[in-house]
């Protein structure tokens, strides 16, 4: 089934039950204390929220998402998070944004939800996750990190700034969370609900380009040079088979986007090339 | 997708009255152990109480999207290397042998606590087989410092690191490393790391499972891959490393692919997962193939076993399935399966995901698995069922202590 029929499907449903819809933004690795201000921008989070039927119905999620996946502070933060939105505000229907390795902290309260008294709430309220850039089969980025330095502090904005989520992200660990504790990989049972990939698949960081200053123009920078490290279709991040690893593909950045343009991993998180625009339709 | 955006699919209300199966005998990949076995230091703990509420879930699944639940391994293919080296290897000259142009190379002071000396990359030189050196940024391109990874204001990789790819005309081969300007006798570490990303020489590396228990023996293989041939390692050595970090040589032979070792050691509660970590050397075509390579794998206590006797109970709106446990340590278990119904053909076909969590004490307990009826009414599938990809899990040691690939079908009799 495409996106399509499914919102088409729900919006007979929702329309029916008159349901009360919301959003909420879940941030990539890092411990975030004012991710609406300095992981995603009001200026991203007002355009997409603007395409809600109240528009006060979002809430931006901040917890620490440096630790594993599964701990209190990652997944048992967001589920406590989301949980309190659903109840004070009456949410029936939540659509989730996430980014990067917010995607697998989300995929984990999906695929466990026995876990944690909260997880069922989120579950049962959720119309399905936008996971814009997610690192489902982890990044050769995180092996390359902790390469004979297993003791060392892994650094970088893209990684985080403690071990435990970047030794997570190492492509072999992947490989054994997915078939062993998360569901919506290739051959794995699917997730209760859609897990819908958007896929940046290139980085553009010439300094003659205006597109390269959307996200930040020293950040694309340094995705450009990480791009190295990766097979040739990635956001300088994320190789493209890793943001579609679990789940559906929704699109492929330059599918949709405003003049093609690619989303590098630090622009799939704000107000580029109408990204915002194809989030809040979606809603 | 939301169960609730299933049409309804009407078919005869199937009931099975209340009826006991058996666990089918574990085949292989699967796993388990006999008896379950009590623990204490190396059980790895949640960061939190867990909670005594009993909690089910289960979804429906496309009938027509086959899964492929038979346990298989990840492959690890490495196209890299790293070694720690002192800083006096930088005055005698670091080997580093390419198979391809281009290679990227990264230089990272090991960090003593305090920040890392930042290496400026016009330091290095490398000099070729041929005796021609390649000093202040010759023959590196995309050269980048820690220093202007900082004022790029993101640090990509570890501080301090020096990071450049080998021009192309240095073309493939041995040359040495060496830096200028560096206090040799300082007895500072590095990591010297090496990736060929268009290299058609792989290290592969292989477990024979992805999750083990402890006093199972670990297996795995490893050799060279170059287009279609395989190449056993010249020089080889291994390691098991510990979530905590301890290592532990593995014993493994040069020109031998397939090892196999005890694993008769324990975790000390740290939370994460065991690796094994392979450093090979080969001569491949002439040219010196140097490949490290890591892949990981869980290892776990059995604290509770299935005994093997499952009672079903249907009341029209929950299918459950109480399965026998034996239980040594108290702690908040899961049971998670997929069940498959047949259509009218007779095949089986995925139907739904069940899970389900309680807190057990020791001794003989049961475990509920729940699936809701309406899933199996509305999906057109009956009888006969199976319960597929069965799974024990101990929550509070985050511990997968149970996985068969065939739980069990039902009714057993028409």
């Amino acid at each position: 089934m495409t996106k399509t029929s499914i919102a088409l499907l729900c919006l007979v449903w929702s329309l029916a039950a008159t349901a009360n819809t919301g959003v909420a933004f879940v941030h990539g690795t890092g411990s975030q204390s004012n991710a609406a201000n300095d992981y995603w921008t009001w200026e991203m989070i007002n355009s997409v929220r603007s395409g809600l039927p109240n528009s006060n119905n979002y809430t931006v999620i901040n917890c620490d998402f440096e630790q594993y996946m599964w701990t209190s502070g990652a997944a048992g933060c967001l589920a406590s998070q989301l949980a309190n939105f659903i109840n004070t505000n009456g949410i029936t229907d939540l659509v989730v944004i996430t980014h990067s390795n917010g995607g697998n902290v989300m995929r984990w309260i999906l695929s466990n939800p026995t876990w944690d008294p909260n997880y069922p709430t989120v579950i049962n309220a959720i119309r399905w996750t936008n996971a814009l850039a997610p690192s489902s089969l982890g990044t050769p980025l995180a092996d390359a990190v902790m390469n004979g330095t297993v003791f060392e502090a892994a650094v970088g904005w893209l990684l985080g700034y403690q071990s435990d989520a970047v030794r997570m992200q190492q492509t072999s660990w992947m490989a054994y969370y997915n078939t062993n504790w998360l569901y919506g990989t290739s051959g794995r049972p699917a997730l209760s609900s859609g897990f819908w990939n958007v896929v940046g698949t290139d980085v553009d960081s010439s300094p003659f380009d205006p597109d390269s200053y959307c996200g930040g123009y020293t950040e694309n920078l340094g995705l450009e040079i990480t791009q190295n490290w990766l097979s040739s279709c990635s956001d300088g991040f994320l190789e493209c088979s890793s943001q579609s690893g679990a789940g559906s593909l929704w699109f492929n950045d330059i599918a949709v986007t405003n003049g093609g343009e690619p989303l590098s991993h630090s622009q799939s998180r704000r107000k580029c090339f109408g990204l915002d625009t194809i989030l809040r339709n979606d809603l | 997708m939301k169960k609730v955006l299933y049409l309804l699919l009407f078919c005869p209300l199937l009931t099975i009255a209340g009826s006991s199966v058996a666990l089918q005998p574990m085949g292989r990949g699967d796993l388990g152990a006999a008896k379950a076995v009590p623990t204490s230091a190396s059980a790895k703990k949640m960061d939190r109480p867990a909670s005594h509420a009993p909690v089910s879930l289960s979804w429906a699944l496309e009938t027509d999207k086959p899964l492929e639940l038979q346990s298989q391994p990840h492959q690890t293919s490495s196209k890299g290397y790293w070694m720690t080296v002192d800083a006096a290897d930088f005055d005698s000259g670091i080997l580093l042998s390419t198979t391809h142009p281009g290679a990227l190379v990264r230089v990272t002071p090991q960090s003593d606590g305090n920040n890392a000396e930042l290496l400026d990359p016009k330091d290095l030189v490398l000099i070729s087989a041929r005796g021609e050196t390649f000093s202040g940024g010759r023959g590196m391109d995309m050269l980048l410092s820690g220093e202007e990874q900082e004022h790029a204001k993101k640090r990509i990789f570890p501080q301090g690191s020096a990071v450049f790819r080998m021009a192309n005309d240095l073309g493939n081969g041995e040359l040495y490393l060496f830096a200028e300007n560096m206090d040799y006798g300082s007895g500072k570490k590095y990591v010297v790391d090496v990736f060929e990303k268009s290299s058609d020489t792989v290290l592969r590396l292989t477990t024979g499972s992805d999750t083990y228990l402890e006093g199972q023996e670990l297996r795995f293989e490893t050799a060279f891959a170059k287009n279609a041939g395989t190449f056993s390692a010249e020089t080889l050595s291994a390691s098991l490393i510990a979530p905590d970090g301890r290592r532990f040589p593995l014993t493994v032979k040069p020109g031998q692919t397939h090892f196999a070792a005890p694993l008769s050691v324990q975790g000390n509660g740290t939370p994460g997962l065991w690796e094994v970590e392979v450093i090979a050397e080969a001569k491949i075509d002439g040219i010196l193939v140097k490949r490290n390579a890591r892949s990981a794998f869980a290892l776990n206590v059995p604290t509770a076993v299935f005994r093997g006797q499952v009672s079903l109970i249907d009341d029209s709106t929950t299918l459950t399935a109480k399965l026998a446990v034996d239980v040594a340590v108290a702690g908040r278990y899961e049971v998670r399966a997929v069940l498959f119904g047949s259509d009218k053909d007779g095949q089986l076909k995925p139907l739904a995901v069940g899970n389900s969590a309680q807190w057990i004490e020791p001794g003989q307990g049961a475990l509920s698995l729940a699936f809701d009826r309406a899933l199996i009414n509305r999906s057109g599938l009956g009888q006969p069922f199976v319960v597929k990809d069965l799974r024990l899990i101990h929550q509070n040691r985050m511990s997968l202590i149970h996985r068969q690939e065939t739980g069990f079908s039902f009714p057993t009799d028409r």
